[in-house]
């Protein structure tokens, strides 16, 4: 039959809530988009560009025809490696610990007996499945967004009692769903609402907030289009026919039925179904439908090819079975002698490959304050760690240390780490003290001593100096800047934002240098101080 | 017709966020998707520019088009219910971080994980998916530390000390950050229309929660195919209501 295919992308998140009674405060997204959806969507857009407040039935005939006569709107079922997936027939099981493995053996109860070394049977965890070129299936659920929302009754005002807090579990953004329109006339309504590659509409709750809006992309017309198997010229075998969509059927009595043996004109030897709550709403109304029992999609049931009129099958697998097949219920599709067993295949893992592009002004700045705050946030916590691992011995005077600490301010203010060495030349007397006194740093559990002037004097070229990564090899050598607070390669690759380059990082690392200088001598400081403390406390 | 995006700037700390936290981490947490970069609502947007809406219309509640301007905004915002007759000509999606930005964090993410792919370890698509979903966690984690920072306040009791169990802290967006929110009309606009849209975002100074306490000022505008609209206020709103 002649059809028209288009996909839908989903810019924003889309909610066609289920009809399952639920949470109040929730609502949860069907896993597909429903044809009756669709339908309307398209309707709206006719009236739109008609500048039509209402829908004229009996005076517009074309459009009677379009949307409730001639063409079938059937569900947007998502994209798997470009293939329209289908819900997976509910005859298929996999071994249950292997339910959530993606290269599994999946047995097909409606292609013969059950193989022996599946042990413990266990139904799909996924809903969706495509045949991949090489004929094993790919099977996938759609992308899903939680956000919790919050309304009030009175504007502005948030509190228990007056704002109510829901959930709504939306198909995620950035999906494809391929969309189809069967009918003859489906190009020509397809001209006349606008519907072409970037045309853009809005689908399901919340539509005019965060929700609903979807991009047609891709759209084709294929003139012998089907969703299954063709039927063979012979008359051997099984055949299964599997619902690719929920069916709504009734029998003579009007009581809904779960077979569609009243379709075929046959009995059915075996079955696997299902079956949920079909619903929906009625824009025109601002009402919901009435509510049926409808057979699941994926639904299986099972016919002796023999026994069944095929130009009456035909028909059934073109037109569809039950009520409402203009909104895409009641599709089958034909299985022809299903294999026993399928070998799964995983779908192929891709993401759209982002283009090099420039940053406008605005967005690199924003960029360069990210990179800079991704940059400190990793030194402080080397910096965290260096004085962890750092103390100073054999100091008694902390007046010493104080000036020192002044000095070390006085480089970081004047971004000058020279200071310290100017500092250290001017010292008279009390150099002797410094000579004798030691800094003992601890990298990779070994304690290394030396001596503070030296140290110190170390920490100033190191200022001086402009590498600011580690520099490989000499992880041994003096606990400056490279042993102590440097950042490697492998941490700069997996850094955000854009890094601060030349003169910032020169700055930044006097400063840390300055911070690491004055966090080690103010706790040598506490230390004296502890320890005088203690003297006195024992009487000393 | 041209892009049309409302452009928000945010002049003090902000938290975009939906009221809950993260447990052990933060009290109030902002939005963010799975990469770590912020987004505010689309229905908060709405909601923000409909208070607005509603304030203006009180101000012109006496004057003699006011049946105009309240059709300009059910125009705009539409009604409560789902019918034909209620929905709005307007649709807002969520506001984000510039679109270039936006691209910019998600090919710096590729480009740190795409030589990871290439490890022959790697045995599947599904090994590739988990290391994927690691790196994706991880890089939202920096992310949102990079771009946000933490505050925490206490309630003060009546004599002036901290009141028990009132210590909450709340990660807020840096100052400066812009965010963009693209805005979807179904229909042309026409100048009242747009004279609303443009007076409700004129009149939007604060957005986002703890907004009596310092945070959450943001500057407002709107933008059509990038660059800033200044027409709308003045032709379409101002001039009208000074007739």
């Amino acid at each position: 039959m002649k059809a028209l295919l288009f996909d839908l992308y989903l810019i924003k998140p889309v909610l066609i809530a289920r009809t399952e009674p639920g949470d109040e405060n929730s609502a949860e997204a069907l896993a597909y988009l429903p044809g009756s959806s669709i339908r309307g969507a398209l309707i709206s857009a006719y009236m739109l560009r008609n500048k039509l407040s209402k829908l004229d039935l009996k005076g517009d005939a074309q459009a009677r025809g379009w949307f409730f006569n001639d063409l079938c709107f059937l569900n947007a079922y998502p994209a798997l490696e470009g293939t329209r997936a289908l819900p997976a027939p509910l005859s298929w099981r996999v071994e249950k610990d292997y339910r959530a493995a993606v290269d599994a053996e999946i047995w097909d109860a409606a292609g013969g007996e059950r193989p022996g070394y599946l042990q413990t049977p266990a139904t799909l965890g996924e809903a969706f499945s495509a045949m991949g070129g090489d004929g094993s299936p790919r099977l996938a659920d759609p992308r899903r967004s939680m956000e919790i929302h919050n309304a009030s009754w009175e504007r502005r005002i948030k509190q228990a009692g007056d704002s109510q807090v829901f959930l709504y579990d939306a198909l995620a953004a950035g999906q494809t769903f391929t969309a189809v329109i069967t009918g003859e006339a489906a190009a020509s309504m397809a001209e006349a609402v606008g519907l072409a590659d970037g045309a853009r509409f809005s689908l399901g709750r919340s539509r005019s907030a965060h929700y609903g809006l979807v991009e047609v992309r891709n759209l084709r017309t294929v003139e012998d289009w089907r969703e299954g198997d063709a039927l063979p010229a012979g008359q051997q075998g099984r055949l299964a026919l599997v619902l690719a969509s929920d069916a709504l059927l009734y029998d003579a009595q009007g009581q809904p039925a779960f077979n569609l043996d009243a379709e075929v004109g046959a009995p059915h030897s075996a079955a696997w179904y299902r079956t949920r709550v079909a619903g929906g709403f009625n824009r025109a109304w601002g009402l919901p439908l009435p509510q049926g029992l409808a057979i699941q999609a994926g639904s299986v049931f099972l016919y002796d090819l023999a026994q069944l009129d095929k130009h009456k099958l035909n028909e059934l697998l073109e037109r569809g079975v039950g009520d409402r097949r203009a909104e895409g219920f009641g599709r089958v599709r034909a299985l022809v002698n299903p294999p026993v067993v399928l070998q799964r295949k995983d779908v192929a893992f891709a993401w759209p490959a982002q283009e090099q592009a420039a940053l406008s002004d605005e967005s690199q700045k924003i960029a360069q304050a990210v990179g800079l705050q991704c940059l400190i946030g990793f030194l402080e916590e080397k910096l965290a760690s260096a004085v962890a691992n750092l103390r100073v011995e054999q100091m008694e005077d902390r007046a010493q240390l104080s000036r020192l600490r002044m000095a070390a301010r006085s480089a970081v203010d004047l971004k000058d780490f020279s200071v310290i060495t100017r500092h250290l030349g001017q010292l008279k007397a009390s150099a002797e003290k410094l000579k004798t006194a030691r800094v003992v740093a601890r990298v990779g559990g070994v304690e290394k001593r030396s001596r503070l002037n030296e140290w110190l004097e170390g920490l100033a070229r190191d200022g001086a100096a402009q590498e600011f990564w580690r520099q490989p090899g000499n992880q041994d050598g003096e606990p400056g800047w490279n042993v102590l607070l440097a950042l490697s390669e492998d941490d700069r690759a997996g850094m955000v934002g854009l890094l601060p380059t030349g003169d910032e990082l020169r700055r930044l690392k006097i400063t840390y240098l300055g911070r690491l200088l004055d966090a080690v001598l103010q706790k040598a400081s506490r230390e004296i101080q502890r320890a005088a403390q203690k003297e006195v406390r024992n009487g000393g | 017709m041209p892009t049309y995006q409302l452009k928000l700037r945010l002049l003090s700390e902000t938290t975009f966020g939906r009221g809950d936290g993260q447990a052990g981490v933060v009290d109030l947490e902002v939005q963010h998707d799975a990469l770590g970069r912020p987004y505010w609502s689309g229905r908060a947007v709405k909601g923000v520019l409909v208070n607005e809406c509603a304030d203006i219309l009180d101000m012109l509640s006496g004057s003699t088009d006011y049946a105009e301007w309240c059709e300009a905004a059910r125009w705009l915002f539409g009604g409560p219910g789902s019918g034909m007759g209620q929905g709005s000509n307007l649709s807002f999606g969520e506001a984000h971080l510039p679109d270039d930005l936006q691209r910019f964090f998600e090919r710096q993410f590729q480009q740190q994980v795409n030589p990871l792919l290439n490890d022959p370890r790697l045995k599947d698509e599904a090994a590739r998916r988990a290391l994927v979903a690691r790196e994706q966690e991880r890089y939202r984690k920096l992310l949102l530390r990079s771009i946000s920072a933490d505050r925490s306040q206490t309630a003060l009791g009546e004599d002036g000390t901290a009141k028990e169990h009132s210590l909450r802290s709340q990660r807020v967006l840096m100052p400066g950050l812009t965010l963009v929110a693209d805005l979807h009309f179904y229909d042309d606009p026409q100048p009242r229309h747009r004279g609303l849209l443009a007076a409700c975002v004129k009149a939007l100074h604060s957005g986002g929660s703890r907004r009596n306490r310092g945070r959450g000022d943001i500057e407002a505008s709107l933008l059509a195919d990038g660059e800033e609209i200044t027409s709308w206020f003045q032709h379409d709103f101002a001039t009208e209501v000074r007739k």
